[in-house]
């Protein structure tokens, strides 16, 4: 039984859990494909959109950030074991993401 | 210390450091210092974007009018095909895991063929860039031109450098000296290939979405 504990993420099959995190992975990626199009431009309505604007473009910035990081998270956590990891991976892993935050915080014209 | 489910159906190559085999350690390292490269270049096109003017006293143009919807539908379409290689290389290393190397080495070989796709419309995408819109005087801000095909080049040249050591992967399983016994290694390229795409996802979201 043994053997087969070693074959699971979070207690689903490896391959399926997987095609979970495929199938989330696409799911966002679809839903940020479309967060620009229903959101206003930076002057304002867009004349090319198919869809009538429902939201301002910074929430937009807001909502693609936060997609993206949960993309990522799902990246770094499940294909890449995270998960599964020793505590002296996962530290590794999160320093440059920690890094990138006060860098961009540093340089940002405030 | 308690050890990792995949390395308890199968034992790690190469001696440990802190508990870990010394290959992934290696990896990890090096990654975090290629994350902190990419932190680097879009911390800088965040504050070049944000600065006054756009940093160069022209507006900063929006990428939504500038790549079109179908050039933002095609990259999307791009950013899918690496989340599929991303998928073929965890099947191609439980493959390799459970000691079934045919299976492994079909999923590895679909793993270089998204990637040589990505490449692909990269280079499609990157010629009519070129040809027809940044050197056509359309796009006035030099800065929006440096920091995109630096950040779409250096990870493209990623890519490029993830597809040939996939390929070196497939060979050595198609000859037999990747086996069950040494499936680390599949662990460690694939490690390499997930962060090509983890770096590509928020790559695809500041320049092309935001």
């Amino acid at each position: 039984m043994a053997h087969d504990k070693t074959r699971t993420i979070g207690g689903i099959e490896l391959n399926v859990s997987y095609m979970i995190i495929w199938a989330v992975l696409l799911g966002l990626t679809l839903v940020e494909v479309f967060i620009p199009e229903m959101a206003h431009g930076p002057t304002g309505p867009r004349e090319n959109s198919i869809f009538d604007p429902v939201f301002s473009r910074n929430l937009s910035i807001v909502l693609l950030i936060a997609l993206a990081i949960a993309k990522t998270y799902c990246v770094a956590w499940f294909y890449m074991h995270l998960v599964d990891e020793r505590p002296l991976i996962v530290l590794i892993g999160c320093t440059p993401f920690i890094f990138s935050v006060f860098l961009t915080v540093g340089l940002f014209p405030w | 210390m308690a050890s990792t489910a995949l390395e308890e159906l199968h034992p790690p190559l190469g001696e440990e450091s802190l508990g870990v085999v010394h290959g992934k350690l290696g990896m990890w390292t090096f990654l975090v210092m290629d994350a902190m490269t990419f932190a680097g270049f879009l911390a800088g096109y965040a504050r070049l974007r944000w600065g006054v003017g756009g940093g160069a006293d022209i507006p900063w143009p929006y990428p939504y009018d500038t790549f079109g919807q179908v050039g933002i539908q095609l990259t999307a379409f791009n950013t899918f095909i690496l989340v599929c290689s991303s998928v073929s290389m965890v099947h191609s290393l439980a493959a390799a895991l459970k000691g079934n190397m045919k299976t492994a080495q079909n999923w590895m070989l679909a793993t270089i063929i998204g990637g040589l796709f990505f490449l692909g419309i990269q280079g499609f995408e990157w010629t009519h860039l070129i040809k027809d819109i940044f050197f056509n005087g359309d796009i006035k801000n030099v800065n929006f031109a440096a920091t995109f095909f630096c950040l779409t080049g250096f990870h493209g040249c990623h890519v490029a450098v993830g597809v040939i050591y996939n390929l070196i992967m497939f060979l050595g399983m198609r000859s037999g000296k990747i086996h069950q016994g040494n499936a680390s290694l599949v662990e460690i390229a694939g490690l390499y290939w997930h962060f090509v795409d983890l770096v590509w996802i928020l790559v695809f979201t500041f320049v092309y979405l935001i």
